[in-house]
């Protein structure tokens, strides 16, 4: 073999691209080592101060999920009577902001819809979150750490989510055929003239502000639940890179090999979300709400937090994350079937005498009041706190 | 450092240099099996030396990091699968010459696995990752002239090595 031969070879070796297989095989290594750490040195007492990156992904991960609800789980489809979509709300690509609570103050979803996939970010959290509504899977990515986890939103948080996007879609077509719309008149809006329009039913009050040429949607405001919501900066038929709502984990980002499983919630969820709150949060006190909006707003304190805890490895920091964000959907889903009552602000963590909120599942004849010191009991509605 | 800082620090490495490693180590290895092994080792001396790893030469010393974990895994190879039909150094006529090629590129690796340190940094530099040699020089703090000759002794190295192996196959 002459000198040239020997370079061609080596130049060849030079120019072969990685297979798709062994950029898998390299994250899997990956996570292999990150099991493997922990065994090379586990963090002093003081150092179970440091807030690991994986534990703040798990926690934002979590709580996200449980804003990502918004409304409508339990309801029976207040906003779904509209029969005939409008060709302006076929849209397969749309854009826009969505705010829970008091628009002053409340932090801001950013949603980018193409069919079935959302990419949902956050104003206050460095989380990014792909949901893929025909899968039920979602994908959340945190870039700071490069991590990235799959989570299982079969069952209720599928549901809402997708309830959240027709209704985005249906709204225009409702207020336009509904003939008890009320008419706001015009006003300007962003430097445009809109038209606005405002329709309630016992479930919902929505008020929407459309564009007065063009009928497109500029503003929706959304009361469901005892929650309000306003939906604005939308834009229809956008160009979407498909790179964006893609379920794959971009190039180097590491999986974490154990998703969370987001399907199923129950009563011990949201006492346990409670618990949290109050005493993890909240310093021993209950808060004044526990609304989207509220939960919202604690995000950042909640993660904080929860890296300040001693003794916790990951998996159990983790865990509250995943607890604290299971209650709240499984809260949002009493709120939205109208059966939810908090009387909470200022009480006690302990408090065996004062209840803290009450609620009744479609199914049941009777309420579950739970009690400052967390224990639960079932209660007749006429004997129910005043 | 404290385990926080040191897990903060690995994390951002790593991520900032995952493509790079899983590129350079995949060349080096061109198989499966060793290049998880490859990319094992890596990672663990990444770890081990992340002291080293803070400062704006990084990604030179990473170079020797994956390297390093390269050789060891052929090392570890020796004995098992990594035999290599002599035959297939001169293709018979007729014999497949994508094949021919693929075992050859294996034995050049391989060969490329047992050179000094500075003689493989060289010779991936130059001829795997394609670089000049200013490139070269500037990443194994040399002048332009030395790292022209790394890559002349790597090749010249690379060539009895790769007799040897022939021979020992």
């Amino acid at each position: 073999m002459n000198d040239n031969e020997f370079k061609d070879i080596l130049k060849a070796i030079g120019n072969e691209p990685v297979p798709d297989d062994v950029r898998q095989l390299a994250q899997k290594a990956s996570q292999q080592f990150d099991q493997q750490l922990q065994s090379f040195g586990r963090p002093s007492v003081r150092e179970a101060l440091m807030r690991s990156p994986f534990a703040k992904l798990a926690a934002a991960a979590a709580i996200v999920i449980a804003a990502a609800i918004g409304i409508g789980v339990f309801t029976n489809g207040s906003v779904t009577y509209a029969k005939v979509i409008q060709p302006i709300l076929n849209a397969r690509t749309f854009v826009l902001d969505i705010i829970a609570g008091d628009e002053s103050t409340a932090p801001v979803m950013h949603d980018v819809v193409a069919d079935s996939r959302i990419r949902r970010t956050f104003s206050n959290a460095e989380t990014v979150l792909i949901i893929d509504l025909d899968n039920a899977r979602m994908l959340t990515l945190y870039p700071p750490g490069r991590t990235a986890i799959y989570v299982d939103i079969q069952g209720p948080v599928r549901e809402g989510t997708k309830h959240f996007v027709r209704m985005v879609q249906n709204i225009v077509d409702q207020t336009r055929s509904d003939p008890h719309v009320k008419e706001l008149g015009k006003r300007q809006m962003d430097g445009r003239a809109a038209v606005g329009f405002h329709v309630e039913n016992e479930h919902s009050q929505l008020t929407i502000w459309a564009d007065a040429e063009t009928a497109l949607p500029l503003r929706i405001e959304v009361t469901e639940g005892g929650e309000r919501f306003v939906m604005k900066n939308i834009e229809f038929d956008v160009p979407v890179d498909v790179l964006q709502v893609s379920m794959d984990v971009p190039a180097g980002y590491t999986l974490q090999d154990k998703p969370f499983d987001m399907s199923q919630f129950s009563e011990k969820d949201l006492v346990e979300t409670l618990r949290i709150w109050a005493e993890i949060i909240n310093d021993g006190v209950f808060p004044d709400e526990v609304t989207t909006e509220a939960q919202m707003q604690i995000m950042p304190k909640l993660i904080e937090k929860i890296g300040q805890l001693q003794g916790l490895n990951e998996q159990q920091m983790t865990q509250i994350g995943v607890t604290f964000g299971k209650g709240m959907i499984f809260r949002q889903m009493l709120g939205n079937a109208g059966q939810w009552k908090y009387v909470g602000a200022g009480v006690k963590l302990g408090d065996a005498e004062t209840p803290v909120c009450w609620f009744r599942t479609p199914d049941s004849q009777t309420y579950r009041v739970i009690y400052g010191d967390l224990s639960v009991r079932n209660v007749a509605e006429q004997d129910l706190p005043k | 450092m404290k385990h926080s800082e040191r897990v903060e620090l690995f994390n951002r490495i790593r991520a900032r240099y995952a493509m790079f490693l899983t590129s350079v180590l995949w060349k080096l290895a061109g198989d499966r099996e060793l290049f998880t092994e490859a990319m094992q080792y890596t990672l663990f001396e990444m770890w081990q030396r992340i002291d080293k790893l803070r400062g704006d030469d990084a990604g030179a010393y990473l170079y020797r990091i994956a390297l390093s974990a390269n050789s060891k895994a052929w090392r570890n190879r020796v004995g098992k699968n990594g035999r290599i039909n002599a035959d297939l150094l001169s293709p018979a006529p007729g014999q497949d010459e994508a094949l021919a090629r693929h075992e050859m590129a294996r034995v050049v690796r391989r060969a490329v696995a047992e050179l000094p340190a500075q003689q493989s940094r060289a010779i991936v530099m130059r001829y795997l990752e394609q670089h000049d040699y200013d490139a070269i020089a500037d990443k194994l703090n040399c002048t332009p002239a030395s790292a022209r000759s790394h890559v002349s002794k790597a090749m010249a190295t690379l060539k009895g090595r790769l007799a040897k192996l022939t021979e020992r196959e």
